[in-house]
């Protein structure tokens, strides 16, 4: 009759069912609409992303899912659970990877580790026994025992998910993982959070870089002004909601609008930024081989695969990173 | 690739119109700065300014004034009430204790937390004017809370008005020879309590034991040199003998001033050479 | 229905009613006060130190430079109390509300705004009341240290007149927990340094004028009602009618005060908090 699922035995949800279930989700700030209808379901192990730009509602909606804040409007079930009568118990199967990095920095890196194990009650012995574990996971096994203030950003944002993992949790919310790393750092992390989304941890995470959607995201949703503008895969999104490659040509402050008007006709379609031209087509190379035969001479020229910036230019007729 | 053709822009420039080195009074741009700083919390210093005098007065003056009806003060003075004895050394007392503030968490502050005296140094203005400029802008804040001191004391008609400009250097200069605890502080790479440390067991010790609300003498001969080497006891002495002398006792007041200036130059000179170490590694 | 609970040993009943976002309380303060515990660690204890001996000082400098010349305070019964003996207490009083106050304002604006460590608390099923609690008792606990130390070196000086001394320490843990709970309280609806100050501003005139080094009878009587109105007055009477053995019923009014004080600190900061991160 029921399957015996990786969730089987848990509190509240159908076995099936999905982890994350938001229906109608609003959350308003007087007359400020932060979140305005937002519908979506995670289900278990899935890698889900909230993608869109600064202020669309991203950090808002991670709170609604981490039982932080009350929704204005509409349903949410986390784990079958509704934040509004279960906040606790919600949040003791959450790991918590917030925005900007709120370690304890009078403790030394795996006492920050104890500490918040205990916050959930948890026995002591189970803790130390998992701080170790994790900061083996973290790479951060030797600076057990450093100050916090002395790690690296990308090694404090490594311990911040190790923090979150301590209790376990079903579900790790990831607040903007990555943002204010080097790209070197970057990729280290998503090497870790790559190998957590390989154990069958179920993710949630907000970017607003579409690097790091494209290369975590199993679904995404893509968010502006409070609400979802698309849904699917990154490539499925990329394949609906723009061409095959991207030529960008510069030239100059002042010259782009005019050289748009000359390209016109050229690929699919034209977007005109304050520092370049994009030209959306199928053929990038063909496109640049027009543009030169039209009698434009751009400083630089690039042709590069279609990502989900395009997608969120193509559907908000803005930039995500602003 | 072929050089962009830039379109012509006049801001910014392509640079060169600037100064070339230190212009002679750049301290003060630094003086400045830190006062432009103070602006945020100028409601509390205001009032505390204005506040702490009247506290200090009605509290040590006139409550403890009611329990100590003997004189206090030295033989041949003209002050006779208490009021009168602690009053002078009030003064000096917010100068200090304002000094040993700004001399030891006005320089992590700038230097270490918040990093500005880095950002003056990106400038042309060299290391000994940052230490210049600072030592002007603790000054410039002890006039103040002392000359706000100097007023209520004349308005309670506690000390002669003539006496009161003298007594605001003297506080003045009794604070800026707490400047060798600057020194240190700029010293510390990682604050992790020092300065509670040593507001509690250095600076607390030598403002209770200085002859500030009683005369040393009070106090048994082997604490007495706590006294001796604080810059309170000399400015407090100082100025009591500025405001209501004895008469004729000008070489001690001399060598009060001996010390107070050599002490404050000392750690001047040492700021000076520990912010430059610091600043220019 | 055959609900067989296989759920996790550690997670609690999904079913408990009134256990919402702003759920207030998880009954897991020691967590907080283990996090105490494992900072100060790593912190400097000379600094926990020192903060003895600021009290010492205040009681051998007074003591001995004043004391010399007030000689003995009167009682309200007409006793003599040794000018020592009499500001001990209102020393002790006042490191009880020194430590308490530091704690609860500059280390719970730091945990708020700078370090945000509430924040983090609050992501786990903590509630804010597990916060306030155990962020009070840690001061109180701090508290008591200090006060039992100070309560020794009035011992060795002699300047405990009467066996009731011994309830001092309560005493000073319940000025300690009045001032912690109303810190919290008042601290957790500031934003800036600069309002912070302000706290400060009132503390200095209050510790110089609630009868800490000469009766309040010496002021006039407008004043004297303004320093029976503020919390640092009552602390010292208490405690100084216990280390000097002069009961009188008054000093039960006191000790509602502090109820009060602590009741009210309790409650405000639990609503911001909650206001604040489970909104």
């Amino acid at each position: 009759m029921t399957l015996a699922a990786p969730s089987a035995g848990t509190t509240g949800a159908g076995a099936a069912g999905p982890v994350i279930r938001a229906v109608d989700l609003r959350k308003s700030y007087g007359d400020t609409h932060a979140v305005d209808g937002l519908s979506f379901e995670v289900t278990s192990g899935e890698a889900f992303g909230l993608l869109g730009p600064n202020g669309a509602g991203k950090s808002t909606t991670m709170r609604m899912i981490g039982a932080v804040t009350t929704r204005t409007g509409g349903e949410l079930e986390i784990l079958g659970l509704d934040p509004d009568r279960s906040g606790p118990d919600i949040r003791a199967q959450l790991g918590v990877v917030p925005q900007q990095d709120n370690l304890d920095d009078e403790l030394r890196v795996r006492e920050n580790l104890l500490v918040y194990g205990r916050y959930f009650g948890l026995p002591r012995a189970q803790v130390a026994r998992r701080a170790d574990e994790l900061l083996e996971f973290a790479q951060l096994a030797d600076r057990a025992k450093a100050r916090v203030d002395a790690l690296s950003g990308g090694m404090k944002r490594r311990l911040t998910i190790a923090r979150a993992l301590i209790s376990d949790p079903r579900i790790l919310l990831l607040d903007e993982p990555t943002t204010g790393l080097d790209p070197q750092a970057r990729h280290i992390l998503w090497d870790r959070l790559f190998r957590l989304k390989e154990r069958g941890t179920t993710l949630v995470l907000t970017t607003h870089h579409m690097d790091e959607a494209e290369q975590l995201c199993d679904r995404l949703v893509v968010v502006d002004k409070g609400r979802i503008m698309a849904e699917g895969s990154p490539a499925q999104l990329i394949r609906e909601h723009s061409s095959r490659e991207v030529l960008e040509l510069r030239f100059g402050s002042d010259r782009n609008e005019a050289a748009a008007e000359t390209l016109a006709g050229v690929g699919d379609r034209l977007e005109v930024l304050p520092d370049r031209v994009l030209v959306y087509a199928a053929d990038g190379e063909a496109a640049l081989v027009e543009a030169h035969a039209r009698g434009l001479a751009p400083i630089t020229s690039l042709v590069r695969r279609s990502s989900l910036e395009d997608v969120f230019l193509r559907l908000t007729g803005r930039s995500l990173i602003e | 690739m072929s050089a962009p053709a830039l379109p012509a822009v006049s801001t910014p420039t392509a640079g060169g119109s600037g100064p070339r080195r230190a212009p002679r009074f750049a301290w003060w741009y630094v003086t400045e700065h830190l006062l432009r700083g103070m602006r945020g919390y100028l409601p509390t210093v205001v009032a505390t300014a204005i506040g702490t005098p009247v506290v200090y007065l009605a509290v040590f003056g006139i409550g403890l004034g009611a329990l100590i009806t003997e004189n206090v003060a030295p033989a041949g003075s003209a002050a006779t009430t208490y009021l009168q004895f602690v009053a002078p050394a009030l003064l000096c007392m917010s100068a200090f204790a304002l000094a040993s503030e700004e001399f030891s968490f006005g320089i992590a502050l700038h230097l270490t937390w918040r990093k500005v005296f880095e950002g003056t140094r990106a400038t042309p203005i060299a290391s000994g004017q940052i230490a210049d400029g600072f030592v002007a802008f603790v000054a410039i804040r002890m006039v103040i809370t002392a000359g706000v001191y100097g007023a209520v004391i004349a308005a309670f008609g506690v000390v002669p008005l003539g006496a009161i400009p003298a007594l605001v250097l003297t506080g003045v200069l009794g604070g800026l020879a707490v400047s060798p605890l600057a020194v240190y502080a700029a010293r510390i790479q990682g604050e992790s309590g020092q300065f509670a440390i040593v507001q509690r067991v250095i600076i607390l010790p030598l403002t209770l034991f200085s002859g500030t609300l009683f005369p040393l003498t009070q106090l048994p001969i082997f604490l007495q040199p706590i006294g001796w080497i604080s810059p309170l006891w000399h400015a407090a002495e100082l100025g009591r003998f500025l405001a209501f002398g004895p008469s004729g006792q000008w070489v001690a007041a001399l060598v009060h001033v001996a010390v107070l200036v050599a002490v404050a130059a000392g750690g001047w000179i040492g700021l000076r050479v520990v912010l430059t170490r610091r600043l220019e590694r | 229905m055959s609900a067989t609970t296989t759920s996790r040993p550690t997670r609690p009943d999904p079913a408990r009613p009134g256990a919402g976002v702003r759920a207030l309380w998880s009954g897991n303060p020691g967590s907080i006060i283990n996090r105490e515990l494992i900072a100060a660690r790593s912190t400097n204890w000379a600094v926990l130190a020192s903060g003895i001996a600021e009290p010492i000082f205040y009681l051998l400098a007074l003591g001995i430079g004043i004391g010399g010349y007030v000689g003995d305070i009167v009682a309200a019964d007409g006793s003599p109390i040794p000018y020592a003996a009499y500001i001990a207490p209102a020393l002790l009083a006042v490191a009880a509300m020194n430590g308490a106050l530091y704690d609860s304002t500059w280390n719970v604006f730091f945990k708020l705004h700078v370090q945000r460590h509430y924040e983090a608390m609050l992501a786990t099923p903590l509630g804010p009341l597990d916060v306030a609690v155990g962020q009070i008792s840690w001061s109180l606990l701090r508290g008591g240290v200090y006060g039992l130390a100070f309560l020794g070196v009035m011992q060795v000086l002699g300047l405990n007149l009467a066996w009731t001394a011994l309830l001092a320490l309560p005493a000073i843990l319940l000025v300690a927990f009045g001032f912690a709970s109303f810190g919290m309280g008042l601290t957790s609806y500031l934003k800036s340094f600069q309002q912070m100050d302000w706290i400060f501003f009132v503390v200095l005139p209050m510790f110089l004028l609630s009868a800490t080094f000469f009766p309040i009878t010496v002021y006039p009587e407008p004043v004297q009602w303004v320093v029976m109105a503020l919390p640092l007055w009552h602390g010292v009477e208490l405690v100084r009618g216990l280390t000097t053995g002069h009961l009188d019923a008054g000093m039960l009014g006191h000790v509602a005060y502090y109820l009060v004080m602590a009741a009210l600190g309790l409650t405000f900061a639990t609503r911001r908090l909650k206001a604040l991160f489970l909104s």
